[in-house]
């Protein structure tokens, strides 16, 4: 008996310094705020595998979809800052969907760590044979009527930019999530949408098109196709996927989780690694702590700007 | 014609290879344990396969989970249990003249009196062979249909075809359910008008939410179905045997002489028959609202107007369980094809169908499911096409398997059954009660599925007691999300033309339908 105790006792400290860092107190619900089968949620999920694999941590995913990421933010906001509970969405959610709810503001959030960039760009059906947004002009100058899917009021904003920098008339379609944008361009619903990385295997078939990329940069699976900005269209409607708690998390815990995930993520056999590799090219995108928090306010500022230039 | 082959090819492989590619019987297990599961439950007076699958989903989900890789497994024992039940509920009302489930009804007009002559045995065979038969039917009209049926809808229909699709659906629902249309439209507005809680789709926020932001993604939808569905069942029959607790001290029925086996000349004579009688099921089931009971009663008819000897309808001829049960079971199969095309759900049976594959991984119902994608491997990326074509085929695969189970041991099984005893209701109702509310708190956000079940249930209660039928309700409710997404992105994608649904000929027609089949209900409301 004695000895099982001593034994006990020298296992105890030979554990400890593996507890010196901080351990969640029970299983971690990690809020998913869009829904099953989107580039969102195989995400999350396939992180919240590995984090339990390499931790032992017990993550629980669940889907709370809806108005941007905001239906799971605005419970998020409520829950108890220690940890236990977060959420997985993309960086709108944060930097531009608080502004249409009077509950909701950025201040209510502490930024973890974000895991991977958008491949946004504008596509069309291949049949329409449309190329590049001057093909897209060119028809709806000829009176075809043209119109855009979007999955939320931020990419609406942004093709209705892009409608007025190229002087054509679109009318919008809210389609659910990214994978309904996709529906409703395949199904003849909509002529033109956005498609922020899931895309890829329909554009691939040859199914879609892309016609420009809506990044800073070009996209990966149309390195020959340009930017917005090129095209002479100021916007940029990236987006990064981006874990987060309540405020007030302390900066132990936001610096532990955040470490576990850039461990995970700079892992070239890491599943979730080789899941951003293929679908959000080139490498996962890590900003993490005070760099994030200050990335998401100040592009909330300018979000709030630019629907004001919009709305005037 | 090649990538159909290769499509049903990988659909059928699909149900034989697990996750990791090697061989999984997991599926063709988990059909098989549905099928026995529903010949069972069926063959239990008071219970019917919609109510089995409720209670068996929430099970399968906390066995599964829900990834992907647990569709199969699930959905396969769903179809079991969908496809056994209309297989079990024929042998008491031979037996004993108590029908299973309600569409057997019409099968004690004459099994029952061919069991009194000691026919029984032949009696249960012949109800199996025309129920397996005719589901089979109606399994083979709802592979072809389905996918031609999403395909034309894909082609032809817009956003505002698809929204007066779905208004027509509703309408005519409405009207074919139940004895008071009028009842049954009422109901399917409640059921719309709750499902208004939660997201607007308009990026303005959520609606009607009480400010709990619990809500925002809408009412929780299997604790909302299983409260409005199954508890409140459960509270009217709790209420039903405090009333008429006297005539609960019934023994099990004495089981009658069963005599000779069927022969396969006998077989062979009633095809023409059970062809009929699986055709009108098949009409019947695709109409959506339309149940088993209907098809029964129209197959019944037609079959005794039909017969030679109308006399004997009723008095034991087999040509009257030939005609009911292979009405009834044909309806199982072709209920699916709204549901695989348009995502329309016409039944109780259908409606679970739908909440597992919406609870379970990435696969939806929908036209889309249906777009042939040429099949395409990319180098460094995994093979390009439509998986949700595969799934449906996958699912087409496990009805085959199941109507497989069903012909060989389902005949095993219904002979031995004539020896269930009958389970006393004071025991089931307990047991789906705590299964059903631990499956609202455990998988479908706690205490606020708890609520939502309760409340769910007393509207239920509400409704069953006022004697308006509860489909309408609970098909309104799944539906309306659907429509309002439709009306919502044909009304912007017009560019705010007022008159988006009324500028397309076919969507014009589809709501003159609508229109129509509303007058006549009210019409009927006020003669009667």
């Amino acid at each position: 008996m004695k000895k099982t105790l001593i034994m006990t006792a020298a296992l105890t400290l030979l554990a400890a310094p593996a507890f010196a860092e901080w351990n969640p107190d029970g299983p971690i619900r990690l809020w998913i705020g869009y829904g099953a089968g989107g580039g969102t949620d195989v995400q999350g999920r396939t992180l919240a595998k590995e984090i339990e694999a390499l931790r032992g941590w017990k993550i629980l995913p669940e889907n709370k979809a809806g108005e941007d990421g905001t239906v799971m933010s605005a419970q998020l906001k409520g829950e108890a800052a220690d940890g236990q509970t977060l959420g997985f969405a993309i960086t709108t959610t944060y930097d531009f969907a608080p502004m249409n709810s009077d509950n909701l503001s950025p201040e209510d959030f502490t930024y973890i760590t974000t895991t991977a960039g958008s491949q946004m760009a504008v596509l069309a059906r291949a049949e329409s044979g449309w190329q590049s947004l001057a093909d897209l002009k060119a028809a709806a100058d000829a009176g075809e009527q043209i119109v855009w899917a979007n999955w939320g009021t931020q990419v609406e904003a942004g093709a209705e930019i892009v409608a007025r920098a190229l002087g054509i008339n679109v009318n919008h379609l809210r389609t659910k999530g990214g994978k309904g944008a996709l529906n409703a361009l395949v199904s003849m619903d909509a002529n033109v949408g956005w498609g922020g990385g899931v895309q890829k295997p329909l554009v691939e078939a040859g199914v879609l098109n892309i016609l420009a990329s809506a990044e800073t940069t070009p996209v990966a699976l149309a390195p020959e196709k340009p930017t917005l900005k090129d095209a002479g269209v100021d916007l940029n409607l990236g987006y990064q996927y981006i874990i987060t708690a309540p405020a007030g998390l302390p900066d132990d815990i936001r610096d532990e989780i955040a470490g576990v995930v850039a461990e995970i993520l700079n892992n070239p056999e890491s599943e979730t690694r080789q899941f951003i590799e293929k679908q959000y090219p080139p490498a996962p995108i890590i900003t993490q702590g005070e760099a994030l928090r200050e990335q998401i306010l100040t592009t909330y500022d300018a979000n709030v700007e630019m629907m004001k230039a919009l709305a005037e | 014609m090649d990538l159909l082959f290769q499509y049903i090819g990988l659909g059928i492989s699909s149900v034989f290879q697990g996750p990791e590619g090697g061989l999984w019987l997991l599926p063709v297990g988990m059909v098989l344990i549905g099928v026995l599961i529903g010949i069972i439950i069926g063959a239990v007076p008071g219970m019917s396969g919609p109510f089995a699958m409720a209670i068996a989903l929430p099970i399968l989900v906390s066995i599964f989970g829900y990834g992907n890789e647990a569709l199969y497994p699930v959905l396969g024992c769903l179809l079991g249990i969908m496809k056994g039940a209309t297989v079990g509920g024929a042998v008491p009302a031979i037996l004993f003249r108590t029908p299973g489930t309600p569409d057997a009804f019409l099968t004690t007009l004459d099994g029952y009196p061919m069991a009194q002559k000691g026919l029984g045995r032949k009696a249960i065979q012949t109800a199996h062979f025309s129920s397996v038969l005719g589901d089979n039917f109606s399994d083979l009209v709802l592979f072809i249909a389905a996918p031609a049926i999403a395909l034309a809808v894909e082609r032809i229909l817009g956003l505002p075809e698809k929204s007066a699709l779905i208004i027509l659906s509703l309408c005519f629902m409405a009207a074919v359910v139940g004895q008071a249309p009028l009842k049954g439209l009422l109901g399917g507005l409640l059921g719309m008008f709750v499902s208004l809680i939660g997201s607007s789709m308009s990026g303005n926020g959520p609606r009607l939410t009480f400010g709990l932001p619990e809500l925002g993604n809408g009412l929780p939808l299997t604790s909302a179905v299983l409260g409005v569905l199954v508890i409140s069942e459960v509270l009217v029959s709790i209420e039903d045997m405090r009333n008429d607790r006297s005539s609960q001290a019934e023994g099990p029925a004495k089981r009658p002489e069963m005599g000779p086996r069927l022969t396969w000349g006998e077989r062979a004579r009633m095809l023409p028959a059970i062809l009929r009688g699986a055709s009108i099921g098949t009409v019947i089931g695709a109409l959506p609202g339309i149940g088993t009971t209907t098809a029964a009663t129209l197959s019944y008819d037609s079959a005794r107007r039909a017969s030679k000897h109308p006399e004997e309808f009723g008095k034991g001829t087999p040509e009257g369980v030939v005609a009911t049960e292979s009405a009834n079971s044909a309806v199982s199969g072709a209920n699916l094809i709204p549901v695989m095309s348009l995502g329309i759900p016409g039944n109780s049976a259908a409606v679970f169908i739908i909440l597992a594959v919406e609870t379970i991984g990435d696969f939806a119902f929908g036209p889309q499911v249906f777009q042939f994608t040429p099949i395409r491997e990319v180098e460094g990326f995994d093979t390009i096409m439509n998986a949700g074509l595969v799934t449906a085929f996958g699912m087409f695969t496990m009805m085959v398997i199941a109507n497989v189970w069903n012909w060989t041991l389902g005949g095993m099984l219904m002979g031995l059954l004539g020896h269930l005893v009958k389970i006393p209701k004071s025991i089931i109702l307990p047991v789906i009660l705590t299964v059903s509310l631990t499956a609202a708190y455990t998988q479908d956000g706690g205490y606020l599925g708890l609520l939502t079940a309760a409340i769910f249930s007393l509207i239920g209660y509400g409704l069953r007691r006022l004697d308006v039928s509860i489909l309408p309700f609970v098909i309104g409710f799944l539906l309306a999300p659907t429509l309002e997404g439709l009306v919502r992105g044909a009304f912007t994608a017009s560019g705010g033309d007022p008159f988006f649904l009324l500028k397309s000929p076919i969507a014009l027609g589809m709501l003159a339908v609508s229109a129509f089949l509303l007058i006549r209900m009210v019409r009927q409301a006020r003669r009667a």
